[in-house]
């Protein structure tokens, strides 16, 4: 374990360098993700002020729902980034170095490409959400229930990515994948409840958005019943399991390109 | 012309070459305007009119968007970037081509490509949803058709210029994400800009991008005066004008400064 951290400490501190040293892109990227964080919002506060909430949920739960959805989706940002650059490993060859080092290649297929970007959008995205906690007046255990779903969200997202990066490993079709669950998670931005059968019940029980972004949020609320968070917990073992056979079999089917 | 013919031509045939990745595209096309739908009818629930709209006009705003995004965000000039960069671009310059034209032939394939299955996608939407839509009148597609050219022809402008930051620049791909980033909230594409406060949409009207989206499905949907029209016809022109001067200073700038390095 110390040893996995020391080396994504290692990546993380090497992907941070190139960051600073591409200067000028990284402020229109900070720019751009601040840009679209906030635009997304002002859409949002528009909308639910006029409306007074979003499918039974109040202004403050609306938007609620909507932080949730960043930061689940940072954190996987943060800690998984290393899909996106993933298609170009397996193309050129590289991923055959991966395989060779005593290092698990999905660790280093997903993890070590940080983008310090992220980190600095996190720290107000969590000052505003801890505001809205306080107004919201939510007591200690449904915070901890909501870290805890949180948690979940993230193993969930992690399920995916591990299984775009085993396609990536079968096909070399990356990029569209990824975009697709970023797509697909961004549906998450407002309650699951909004859409229709049989949308709601594809986005809860076979790519369940619902688990990864809504139920946290809702878990916040005290609006999360314990069968709930059972089928929760269901769904992240069973896609957590099997994402990893995928990436197996995948590995198996690896043939390399060059190297 | 024949070979700016061709050129879309080839360039629609390549688009079924990676058939998984145009079908990629489309699916997250559809997710998008998903969303959107059923956004706006949570919203309404018992209402009768949000922002100026009725239920059946934003709904209509929301297809009609999705469908006129199809026509005028798909784009292969996003490639002009990496070509420059990659010194492809010398490829280009030795042939009897404008290197304008050749990126709007491809550019013309790709937009008949996704209006085709964009219109597919929302009918099948309609067949299952069905919505109550608003009906445009003969007037506000007249409009419409006349203002979506314009549309196509800015944004095309809009993303050339931004490809051609290769002759400057590897690191094209930040600029290009600040665009998205405003085209996604100033276009109309996700929402009538009706929703926002009026001092940012004076701001974006200072812009050209809600003439890109925006009001060619305001026209469509009859909410604007003939004379608001003419203005917006005016302006959207106005703005290519300007656009293409920009164009075609900073494509003889890039010329001086091309080095054809990789080539």
């Amino acid at each position: 374990m110390k040893r996995y951290f020391r080396i994504w400490w290692q990546l993380t501190h090497v992907s941070f360098a190139t960051n600073v040293a591409t200067v000028f892109s990284s402020i229109l990227f900070l720019a751009g993700k601040i840009l679209r964080f906030v635009f997304m919002l002002i859409f949002l506060l528009g909308i639910v002020n006029a409306a007074g909430g979003i499918a039974g949920y109040n202004r403050i739960q609306s938007i609620f729902f909507y932080l949730t959805f960043n930061l689940i989706d940072i954190l996987a940002q943060l800690f998984l980034r290393g899909v996106y650059l993933f298609r170009q490993k397996v193309v050129s060859g590289e991923f055959d170095y991966y395989l060779i080092k005593p290092v698990n290649p999905l660790f280093r297929a997903l993890g070590g490409n940080a983008d310090l970007l992220d980190l600095i959008t996190l720290i107000p995205l969590m000052i505003y959400m801890g505001r809205l906690v306080s107004e919201m007046r939510i007591g200690w255990l449904d915070i901890m229930l909501f870290l805890f779903m949180l948690m979940m969200g993230f193993l969930l997202s992690l399920s995916f990515h591990i299984l775009v990066a085993a396609l990536g490993v079968v096909t070399t079709e990356v990029d569209n994948a990824i975009m697709f669950y970023r797509d697909l998670t961004a549906m998450g931005r407002v309650p699951v409840d909004i859409y229709a059968t049989p949308i709601r019940e594809i986005l809860t029980f076979i790519i369940p958005v619902a688990v990864m972004i809504t139920f946290p949020a809702k878990a916040l609320m005290g609006l999360l019943s314990m069968e709930w968070i059972l089928f929760s917990l269901f769904m992240v073992f069973c896609f957590l399991f099997f994402s990893l056979r995928f990436w197996k079999y995948a590995l198996s089917q690896y043939s390399s390109a060059s190297s | 012309m024949k070979k700016y013919f061709q050129t879309a031509r080839t360039t629609w045939e390549n688009s079924f070459v990676y058939r998984l990745n145009f079908v990629m595209w489309r699916a997250r096309q559809i997710l998008s305007l998903v969303t959107g739908y059923f956004l706006w009818l949570a919203l309404f629930n018992n209402r009768n009119q949000l922002f100026g709209y009725s239920l059946n006009e934003m709904l209509t705003y929301v297809l009609a968007a999705s469908a006129v995004q199809s026509v005028v965000f798909s784009s292969r000039t996003i490639d002009l970037a990496a070509v420059i960069n990659s010194g492809e671009l010398s490829r280009i310059l030795v042939k009897p081509l404008s290197n304008i034209k050749y990126w709007f032939a491809q550019d013309l394939a790709d937009k008949a490509l996704n209006i085709i299955f964009s219109v597919g996608e929302i009918g099948l939407l309609i067949w299952w949803l069905r919505p109550n839509l608003a009906i445009p009148s003969w007037s506000g597609i007249i409009m419409f058709l006349i203002l979506l050219p314009g549309a196509l022809i800015l944004y095309f402008l809009i993303n050339y210029l931004f490809g051609l930051l290769g002759f400057w620049t590897p690191e094209v791909w930040a600029p290009r994400f600040l665009l998205l980033v405003f085209l996604m909230f100033a276009a109309g594409n996700m929402f009538p800009l009706d929703v926002l406060p009026d001092s940012i949409v004076k701001a974006i009207n200072l812009t050209p991008f809600p003439y890109l989206i925006y009001y060619p499905v305001r026209a469509l949907l009859g909410k604007l005066a003939i004379t608001e029209t003419g203005l917006i016809i005016a302006m959207t022109y106005t703005w290519i004008g300007i656009m293409y001067l920009i164009v075609k200073l900073t494509w003889e700038k890039g010329l001086k400064a091309y080095g054809a390095e990789g080539n």
